[in-house]
């Protein structure tokens, strides 16, 4: 039995990817052999893939591949990977309870993984467990080490400690860095970090350094941008200390050095420098392509993408030197005691207040008590120097911008929301607290917040070009994202008559035009298509308008004239075949319905001629048949 | 053809550089053209490049087995296109249009070219550019099946779809194509 033309040209996809039935696809190939029609559609699909597979993409040279390959993995290093451990053991779990397997095996299979896995537990249990139970035979295991750290850091500087968990807290004057955690400098601050093998790693203004090991047997940092020096004590056989960079690794055995990394001014390709004071150190590109050299004491090297430099002798060894000892050893500088007492007091109060104590400055509490010579103290560093303030909100600021960039969001807003709500004093703060937020806000897709801070913005003291495209994107947000129709079109009628002739003003009378159409106000959709038929006839929504003006007047208002000259208008000026074909169709249907049989059937005959294939030709010719007097009812125009 | 197997997949999992270089060279290809042509000459293609790389390897550990690799790094770029294209479409900026293809640009490549060539590049582009403007769920269907000559099932294996609804897609699609192809003269 011969197939049906449709059911083969359905097949065509199944037939050239030979993956019908033999059946079938006999069936189909005597089917093409037959008809000729059907053979010429099949002739046609292949033309048009052939078409298809002409595109490609443009070919990019080695060069750029690399720089690529660079800044991907700079990317992947710079960001905790495949962090979904739980999917991973819930996946595992069901796996091992669905397996086809016996139940008694299954259960069995399950008990065992549960008893290895309280041993494992026990195994790595923290060092004061593991040598309780080693007592009288020696710790065989090296004990993690701690790391005791000091601050050395100034009024303008906040230092917060960024654990694994993505928590922030502010650092206290002592305690011990655990694995995973990492110090961010900001500006004019540092960090001392004193192990007890008596390395220590000084870490520069600016910086972000990260914890990845603390056993003794193999400590390893990581520095995402700015600087650190790093003193290395003496290490015991086997013992590793590796300091990696975005885009660089340095191995060490007993040394004295500085890591820097830098950014290209658009922050994709890292640049890692290395200055060794004391000892050597076997530097080499993070990815493994085997780029790597010894660089021994007074000298120094850099990493610039993937590109190593030849090692070169620093200009004095001697100061080098000097200088890296004192900034490792030497006792940190005195704090001024108000911001270090901010940092304490604040942190005692609530751990997780960074960014309190950035918007505080120096102590608010100072001012409660001028007898206190402290307060005094404190209150002529606030008077004297307002830009401190400042400063330390900038500072914030600066740290949840980088929170922000690494893709923390809930840690930089908890640094910008305290900030957004500050005084007039500290509007710029605030606009720029304000901005972050707005932008995580759309990040996470929660487009009513993102709004909410977007008004909060437009009523501050910024720019007026940004107010007026706050103000239409807050309507624009309303109305595409949140649904909220009139709440949209009273934003978008608030930019009209604020900016009637802004960036944005055609866009705006086109959206709220469209906005009262979906909320059926008809009366203000059609004025306001007409505004922009008017104003704007050469717009890009010049077409849309008329076709909805068409639309209003041939079907709500019953205003034929009016629509035939609105379907005359999208005759001639559009550039789309099927909109000129419905125009023309519907228009003759306005000729008929005013009566007007003989425009009505030169507009049918105009319709089919230039469209013999169109949507509407048997309605048409069926209206040519009868004079121009068919029923209508099966053409009712949708909008 | 992606020749990964396990082992490198379970190396970048534990992080291994080489490993990420080696999926990074195997799948650099498709990565970029897929890119390319679903979002046309934009000038963030490189940007969506990289995200999808990371994406990736970001997401590495979440590839079973249960499909070809292929397959899987198609589904991942696909889905950062499909991110970036309604991130674009959201930021409501249709001032700043971007992917459109300066038929002027044809000559940069300098008075020696072959006429001939310089055609064929220019009815590459109208091509391109016809299904560029088409609706993503069309152009996806269209780029996968018709351009990178995937398979039926692949297609819908790769947009997450039923065979039957890529199939009814690239009936609209194409007759849709076809049309503009036909407006423009390249068919």
């Amino acid at each position: 039995m011969n197939m049906k033309c449709k059911n083969t040209r359905k097949r065509f996809d199944e037939y050239r990817e030979n993956i019908l039935a033999p059946a079938i696809k006999k069936r189909v190939t005597d089917h093409l052999n037959s008809c000729d029609c059907c053979a010429r559609y099949f002739s046609e699909q292949l033309d048009l893939l052939a078409l298809c597979k002409k595109i490609d993409s443009p070919i990019k040279s080695k060069e750029e591949w690399e720089k690529l390959r660079g800044a991907v993995l700079a990317d992947v290093f710079s960001q905790p990977l495949h962090s979904n451990a739980g999917a991973q053991s819930l996946t595992w779990w069901k796996n091992i309870l669905g397996s086809p397997a016996r139940r008694s095996f299954r259960f069995a299979y399950a008990a065992l993984t549960v008893f290895l896995a309280i041993g494992a537990v026990f195994l790595f249990l923290p060092r004061d467990i593991s040598i309780r139970r080693d007592s009288g035979q020696g710790d065989q295991k090296a004990p993690p080490l701690s790391h005791a750290f000091s601050l050395v850091t100034s009024q303008r500087t906040i230092i917060i400690k960024k654990n694994i968990d993505d928590t922030i807290r502010p650092m206290q004057p002592s305690g011990v860095l655990e694995k995973g955690d990492a110090l961010q400098t900001l500006e004019s601050g540092g960090a001392l970090v004193r192990l007890d093998d008596k390395s220590a790693v000084r870490v520069m203004e600016r910086s972000l350094l990260e914890i990845r090991s603390t056993s003794a047997g193999d400590q390893r940092y990581y520095i995402a941008s700015g600087e650190a020096v790093f003193r290395v004590g003496k290490r015991g056989p086997g013992g590793r200390f590796s300091v990696s960079t975005p885009n660089a690794k340095c191995s060490v055995v007993g040394t004295l050095f500085k890591v820097k990394v830098t950014w290209d001014s658009i922050g994709r390709k890292p640049l890692t420098e290395l200055v060794v004071a004391e000892g050597s150190v076997d530097f080499g590109a993070a990815i493994g392509e085997n780029v790597h050299a010894i660089v021994s004491s007074g000298t120094f090297m850099t990493i610039d993408g993937n590109s190593p430099s030849i090692p070169d002798a620093v200009p004095s060894k001697e100061k080098t030197f000097r200088e890296f000892d004192s900034l490792t050893t030497a006792v940190p500088a005195d704090i001024p005691w108000s911001a270090k007492d901010s940092v304490r007091e604040e942190s005692e109060k609530e751990p997780r207040a960074a960014a309190r104590l950035v918007k505080a400055g120096p102590s608010k509490e100072s001012n409660a008590s001028p007898g206190n010579k402290r307060a005094v103290e404190n209150r002529v560093l606030t008077d004297s120097s307002a830009a401190n303030k400042v400063s330390a909100s900038d500072s914030a600021i600066i740290l949840a911008e980088s929170l922000y960039d690494s893709n923390k969001d809930q840690s930089a807003l908890e640094i910008a929301l305290p900030l957004a709500t500050g005084n007039a004093a500290d509007s710029a703060v605030c606009i720029k607290a304000l901005s972050l937020m707005q932008r995580i806000y759309a990040r996470q897709h929660r487009f009513e917040a993102e709004a909410s801070v977007m008004e909060k913005l437009c009523a501050l003291n910024i720019p007026e070009l940004r107010k007026e495209m706050l103000l239409f994107e807050i309507a624009s947000i309303k109305a595409s994202d949140l649904h909220k129709y009139e709440e949209a079109n009273a934003g978008l009628k608030r930019y009209l008559l604020k900016y009637p002739s802004g960036r944005f003003a055609e866009e705006a009378l086109l959206k709220s035009a469209e906005l009262s159409f979906i909320t059926k106000d008809y009366t203000q959709a059609k004025e306001k298509y007409q505004s922009y038929a008017d104003r704007y006839p050469k717009g890009g929504g010049a077409m849309a308008a008329a076709d909805k003006m068409a639309y209003l007047c041939d079907v709500m208002y019953h205003d034929y004239p009016g629509a035939i000259g609105w379907y005359g208008r999208i005759i001639d000026n559009s550039s789309e075949d099927s909109d000129i074909a419905n125009a023309c169709f519907w228009r003759a249907q306005c000729w008929k319905k005013l009566g007007d049989a003989g425009k009505a059937l030169r507009g049918y005959q105009d319709y089919v001629s230039r469209f013999p294939q169109g949507k509407w030709e048997k309605e048409a010719r069926k209206n040519i048949q009868t004079n121009g007097f068919a029923s209508t009812q099966s053409v009712n125009r949708a909008p | 053809v992606i020749e990964i197997n396990e082992d490198v997949v379970q190396a970048c999992i534990r992080n291994d550089s080489d490993a990420y270089s080696r999926i990074f060279y195997e799948t650099k290809e498709i990565v970029h053209g897929l890119v390319f042509k679903l979002l046309g000459p934009d000038h963030e293609v490189d940007d969506v490049v990289q995200n999808s790389f990371v994406e990736l390897f970001r997401t590495l550990h979440l590839f079973q087995g249960k499909c070809k690799f292929s397959t899987w790094v198609y589904r991942v770029v696909y889905n950062v296109c499909l991110q970036h294209f309604r991130a674009k479409q959201r930021s409501r900026r249709h001032f700043l249009i971007d992917g459109k293809i300066d038929p002027d640009d044809c000559s940069s490549d300098g008075f020696n070219s072959d006429p001939k060539m310089l055609e064929e590049k220019q009815k590459r582009e109208i091509i391109h550019r016809a299904i560029l403007s088409l609706p993503m769920k069309f152009r996806a269907v269209v780029v996968l099946h018709d351009v990178e000559e995937k398979g039926l099932e692949q297609t819908a294996e790769i947009l997450k779809k039923p065979v039957g609804t890529v199939k009814s897609r690239l009936f609209f699609a194409r007759r849709e194509l076809r049309k503009k192809l036909e407006n423009s003269g390249a068919l």
